[in-house]
């Protein structure tokens, strides 16, 4: 399925929204319709027949579109979620640094392992994936955390 | 294939035009609102309107344009609103950044933007509290939340109505329906 994805440098001043793997899910949204036209060929409709209720289905949001409808938009509402964050610990493990473990200000209420994590020294990359990187499920929020690593570069002494 | 470039273009647009209305309203992207300058800062600035022959109390100038800008941050006129920030989109994305191009104060953009946003590397550290002007890295990206979800919806919609319109060019070639 489809990936949001942000990437930030502030280096450059810039920021990323984009979309991947969107071929990806095109070929499987026209490989499902195509079974589903072979399926009711198969049932003895006509092509005619066939096409009013494809064209049904779009236009009420019924059957295989409604299905594809629904669980594209789950996939596209990751973008303020877990997505960004993967994205944010994989553009990191590129970077040969030293990363703070920083709490998501959105957040009213941490956990004990990401507070313990925000407040401990930072570390490398491969340091942090043997704690567990944010987002992976190690911390007692689990699936439902928002920390992100960030660079310590450039940050006041 | 999908094509988003006129999804991203939108979102493109709403980024850099939310970034420009929160130099305007002096609120980062966290939602905190701008320290004020120093009053030594508001002083000087009041000096050299006075010069000009502007509004001034006590050596800090009270309006200027209608709005009360004396001790606002990033030299607000409306251009930054307007002019500070950009964007690039294409098929499968968006890039937002800071405008390379001259404030008519004699910097750029992005140099005011480095001296004074947060986490930045030549923040001016003369700066209790600096705002968080623009976002340093994918979480802070998030904090633009009416943005992101506006931008998801966008994405959505757009997604929605190519599978719709492709679903059908798919099935008449398929069917060959004319």
């Amino acid at each position: 399925m489809a990936e949001i994805a942000i990437a930030a440098s502030k280096e450059d001043q810039l920021f990323r929204i984009s979309i991947q793997k969107l071929n990806g899910l095109y070929d499987v949204f026209e490989d499902e319709l195509l079974g589903q036209i072979r399926e009711m060929r198969l049932l003895g409709l006509s092509d005619e027949a066939i096409y009013q209720r494809i064209l049904e289905n779009v236009n009420k949001g019924l059957d295989y579109f409604g299905r594809f409808k629904g669980a594209l938009e789950r996939e596209v509402d990751g973008i303020v979620g877990k997505t960004a964050q993967l994205e944010s610990n994989m553009v990191l493990a590129e970077v040969e640094e030293r990363l703070k473990w920083e709490l998501d200000p959105t957040v009213r209420e941490h956990c004990p392992d990401c507070l313990r994590n925000s407040a401990s020294e930072t570390k490398t990359f491969e340091e942090w994936e043997m704690i567990g990187l944010p987002g992976m499920g190690n911390t007692q929020c689990g699936d439902y955390c928002k920390c992100s690593l960030v660079s310590t570069r450039g940050m006041a002494e | 294939m999908f094509d988003l470039t006129q999804a991203f273009e939108k979102i493109g647009h709403l980024f850099a035009r939310g970034l420009g209305k929160r130099v305007f309203d002096q609120e980062g992207i966290d939602g905190m609102p701008y320290s004020y300058v120093k009053p030594s800062t508001a002083k000087s600035r009041g000096k050299r309107r006075q010069r000009k022959g502007e509004a001034v109390i006590r050596g800090i100038p009270t309006t200027f344009g209608g709005f009360a800008m004396s001790l606002k941050r990033l030299w607000v006129t409306g251009r930054f609103a307007k002019a500070g920030f950009n964007y690039v989109a294409d098929a499968t994305g968006t890039t937002v950044f800071v405008s390379e191009n001259m404030h008519p104060a004699g910097a750029t953009y992005a140099e005011i933007v480095r001296r004074n946003s947060r986490g930045q590397k030549r923040i001016n550290r003369g700066i209790e509290d600096p705002p968080l002007v623009f976002p340093n890295n994918a979480s802070e990206v998030r904090m633009m939340k009416e943005e992101m979800t506006q931008a998801a919806q966008i994405i959505k919609n757009e997604l929605v109505r190519q599978i719709k319109e492709q679903g059908l060019v798919v099935a008449r070639r398929e069917l060959n329906i004319g």
